[in-house]
């Protein structure tokens, strides 16, 4: 009968669903940080932080060039960030790692990625 | 050589253009096959019924207005669209219609009229529909 | 605390009772074939969305819903960023269909947080034209499976820890043709979160529309997540302290609603950029009064089969 068929229909949906966040709902878990060991002793522009911008950062309708500043594209990184995202004598206030680290960005890059842009202001911020 | 080509490149631009904005006439829909069931119809409201010029009216200008006009004339601005001309409420044509005539014209349809069973779902309703169409009568 | 683990279980035990014993309530009342008297009153709200949430409205069955809803950055850099427009947006699309009358189910897809979701939403109770039912009563739930890369969530990330609830009991009423309220407590639950927050919040939601037109109407509406000290898994001191849980504020919409016969159009100031119900009532950082508007806008378009 329609009825009796509508009505299984939606009992069963329901029990689906309804199973589905049983299994897999419920948890308690925190959040454990991974270890992040120390940037190395010199820290590359080229082969250790454009790495970085290119996988998650310089992405279309990012921070490619002629979208969201600063422009982290491969030919215009490093002048970019030039302009007001570094700060050499107190490092760890620098925009470009403090966005990264705690502020909007952070949900894109991952804490050893933060950490390693930090070791390269705080050598100097070369264009090696 | 190269002005002959730019004139031929004009002239083309313009034949297209005025092919393109050529308007083709609307048909009239012809007649329609109304089932038995809903020939025999009867509205489940009354003819002065306070709805029909609350929720017959709202519910027009929701799901009608659009193609049949405000005042049913046929003139609603997606009407240009359509092959099929949108006919006129006020007509005594349409108005002589049973009242089962015009509920089948309106809520199942053909071909470019859509079935409006599934948007409208109360049977009283759809009668304040019908009859605030009446009240579009020249 | 182990204690909403039960907590957690037993409710949604309780919700699933409820909903079948009031399924076979409801067959009851069409077996004594007295359908001309109890008429379902007309929906209380044009569209079965609303702003990031939903509302007691279901399509009848056999129906498909495509939603796109988009929200702009915040207004506060002013015309630099064209008050958001140009700023980073967040963006959902979704599509909705109704099983039966009284049952929808959903899946979409969320730019932040690369969240995907499963939506259900199932009409417990409809407002009848007699006013022998008062209320038309939704029970909604979302699942969202964050899609965020796997050291988002730390060393010992399991898959399970990328899913989060957000349940709501939805109370409408359709007072006159011009004007709706509807109200509705909720439940988030997120299984993986950082130290320092909780695991769990509860919410209340309302949202309210004036319809002054066959097609337009003004819509308003609030998520406002609470403090309830007893569900929290940290101290009184420790919270009393953390930003977390002294700045939670709340999603507030205002805007305008313009409903046809296939589509419905949002546009609004909004506070909440999440979309997902239970990310604004987690993660909002966005104050209305204080700079932290922006404006949304929604699309969807019915199709009947």
């Amino acid at each position: 009968m329609k009825k009796t068929s509508s009505r299984l229909t939606s009992a069963i949906a329901i029990s689906i669903i309804a199973f589905m966040t049983f299994l897999t709902g419920c948890e308690y878990e925190f959040i454990e940080p991974e270890y992040i060991p120390p940037p190395p002793d010199v820290v590359s522009f080229t082969t250790d932080i454009m790495p970085i911008f290119n996988t998650s950062c310089n992405m279309s309708g990012c921070h490619a060039a002629g979208a969201f500043e600063p422009d982290l594209s491969p030919a215009n990184a490093y002048a970019s960030l030039q302009n007001g995202y570094i700060n050499t004598t107190d490092p760890a206030s620098s925009l470009i790692y403090t966005s990264m680290a705690t502020g909007s960005m952070k949900s894109f890059t991952t804490p050893a990625d933060a950490s390693l842009v930090l070791g390269w202001i705080q050598k100097g911020a070369l264009n090696n | 050589m190269k002005k002959t080509f730019n004139l031929a490149a004009i002239i083309c631009t313009v034949v297209i253009f005025m092919a393109a904005n050529v308007s083709y006439a609307q048909k009239a829909g012809g007649p329609w096959t109304i089932p038995a069931k809903y020939k025999s119809m009867k509205s489940t409201i009354k003819a002065g019924d306070p709805s029909i010029n609350s929720t017959g009216k709202e519910l027009y200008n929701k799901h009608c207005k659009s193609c049949h006009g405000a005042k049913g004339l046929g003139d609603g601005p997606k009407a240009a669209n359509l092959k099929t001309s949108t006919g006129d409420f006020s007509s005594k044509k349409f108005q002589d219609q049973a009242d089962g005539d015009i509920y089948y014209q309106s809520f199942v349809g053909r071909d470019e009229m859509p079935n409006f069973e599934k948007k409208i779902l109360d049977e009283s309703d759809r009668w304040a529909v019908v009859y605030f169409m009446r009240t579009m009568k020249k | 605390m182990k204690n909403f683990n039960l907590y957690g279980r037993v409710s949604a035990l309780a919700i699933m009772a409820f909903m079948l014993s009031c399924f076979s309530g409801f067959a009851q009342e069409e077996a004594t074939e007295e359908p001309a008297k109890e008429r379902p009153a007309r929906p209380a709200f044009e569209s079965g969305l609303l702003f990031d949430g939903a509302t007691t409205t279901l399509q009848p069955s056999k129906t498909l819903e495509m939603i796109i809803q988009h929200r702009f950055g915040t207004m506060d850099n002013g015309v630099k960023d064209l008050y958001g427009i140009w700023a980073p947006s967040n963006i959902r699309l979704g599509m909705n269909y109704s099983i039966l009358n009284n049952l929808m189910v959903g899946i979409g897809t969320t730019k932040f947080n690369k969240m995907q979701d499963i939506q259900v939403k199932y009409n417990v109770l409809q407002q009848t034209r007699s006013n022998k039912i008062p209320v038309t009563i939704s029970l909604y739930e979302v699942v969202g499976i964050d899609g965020s890369s796997d050291e988002k969530f730390g060393v010992n990330y399991k898959f399970s820890n990328r899913f989060n609830y957000f349940t709501q009991i939805i109370i409408s009423r359709r007072f006159n043709d011009m004007f709706s309220l509807q109200i509705a407590p909720g439940f988030t639950h997120y299984n993986s979160v950082d130290s320092t927050l909780d695991h769990d919040r509860l919410s209340f939601s309302f949202a309210g529309r004036v319809k002054f037109s066959p097609q337009s109407s003004l819509v308003i509406g609030a998520d406002i997540p609470l403090r309830v000290q007893g569900i929290s898994e940290h101290s009184k001191d420790f919270n009393d302290t953390n930003a977390n849980w002294n700045q939670m504020l709340p999603n507030i919409n205002i805007g305008y609603e313009v409903s046809t016969s296939t589509h419905a159009f949002h546009l609004y100031l909004a506070s909440g950029q999440g979309i997902l119900p239970q990310e604004n009532i987690m993660f909002n950082k966005n104050d209305f009064f204080s700079k932290g508007i922006l404006i949304g806008l929604n699309i969807t378009r019915l199709w009947n089969f």
